[in-house]
């Protein structure tokens, strides 16, 4: 085997060699997981409380709890629910909070189970003035 | 002779590490697109933790601004886009941000203001500029 037939082969393998570091470059092009993801805020038109703000607490890749920020007019009974869903509209973890308050307030909400942060489309957190806070979730 | 024997060595080991690295490149770049094949593609998890609506620290009775805090997995800069619908109104803005793994929050205006009268819908996208 003669060295001109070794230089005429590493001499073919130049482009693929080129070709893969191209491909290595291209590679840093970025495609988010999922473009869009909505948050909905609940306004009860009826007492005019109203959710202004929705945080999402991780532990680890989980949703763990969700902290919202909502101001009440008046002092009574508020029930206040956060609910996520995936990409196809499904509620996949709920939590919920009731009490009697009023002004602006911040709470932190358990929510159940805990999700994976990146199957979570959709957040939506409502709030409705209740006579009760016993009964079911209602505003979700 | 040695060194001929010494040069087809190193072609024949570049060549196997070659059609390896290709291999494993072209796999993970078919999983990441759903198996269409494309080149050119990576993936990125971008999450938005949180939004708050309007300027006013509490009351708000206007949404003129939308406060985002988000992540990338991947640090870069990006386009952040948020769409707002409350009622019959429709309103968005956008700004273009660095982005990694530490939480970054941006506050963006959006066009026309909309009462905040009934529920509201805030749509944030995260794309490359």
């Amino acid at each position: 085997m003669s060295s001109n037939f070794l230089l005429a082969v590493a001499a073919a393998l130049t482009p693929t060699i080129i070709f893969s570091i191209l491909i290595t470059v291209n590679q840093v092009s970025i495609l988010p997981n999922r473009p869009d993801t909505t948050y909905i805020f609940g306004r009860d038109s009826l007492s005019g409380a109203q959710i202004e703000r929705i945080q999402l607490n991780l532990v680890g890749n989980n949703v763990a709890t969700v902290t919202i920020t909502y101001w009440m007019p008046t002092n009574a009974r508020y029930q206040k629910q956060v609910g996520l869903y995936d990409s196809s509209g499904n509620l996949i973890a709920i939590g919920s909070d009731c009490r009697q308050e009023s002004g602006s307030r911040t709470r932190t909400i358990n929510t159940v189970p805990d999700i994976s942060v990146d199957d979570v489309a959709t957040v939506k957190a409502c709030i409705i003035r209740v006579t009760s806070c016993v009964g079911p979730p209602s505003c979700l | 002779m040695k060194t001929e024997r010494i040069l087809l060595f190193i072609i024949i080991v570049a060549s196997l590490a070659m059609v390896s690295y290709s291999a494993t490149i072209s796999a993970s770049q078919i999983n990441q697109v759903g198996g269409t094949g494309v080149v050119n593609v990576s993936k990125t998890d971008i999450r938005v933790l949180s939004v708050k609506l309007g300027s006013a620290s509490f009351a708000v009775t206007t949404i003129d601004v939308v406060t985002v805090s988000l992540t990338s997995s991947i640090s870069g800069n990006y386009l952040i886009q948020v769409f707002v619908n409350v009622g019959a109104c429709s309103a968005s803005g956008s700004t273009t941000a660095s982005l990694g793994p530490t939480a970054t929050t941006l506050t963006i205006d959006v066009s026309p203001d909309c009462g905040y009268s009934s529920q509201a819908t805030v749509r944030v996208r995260v794309t490359q500029p």
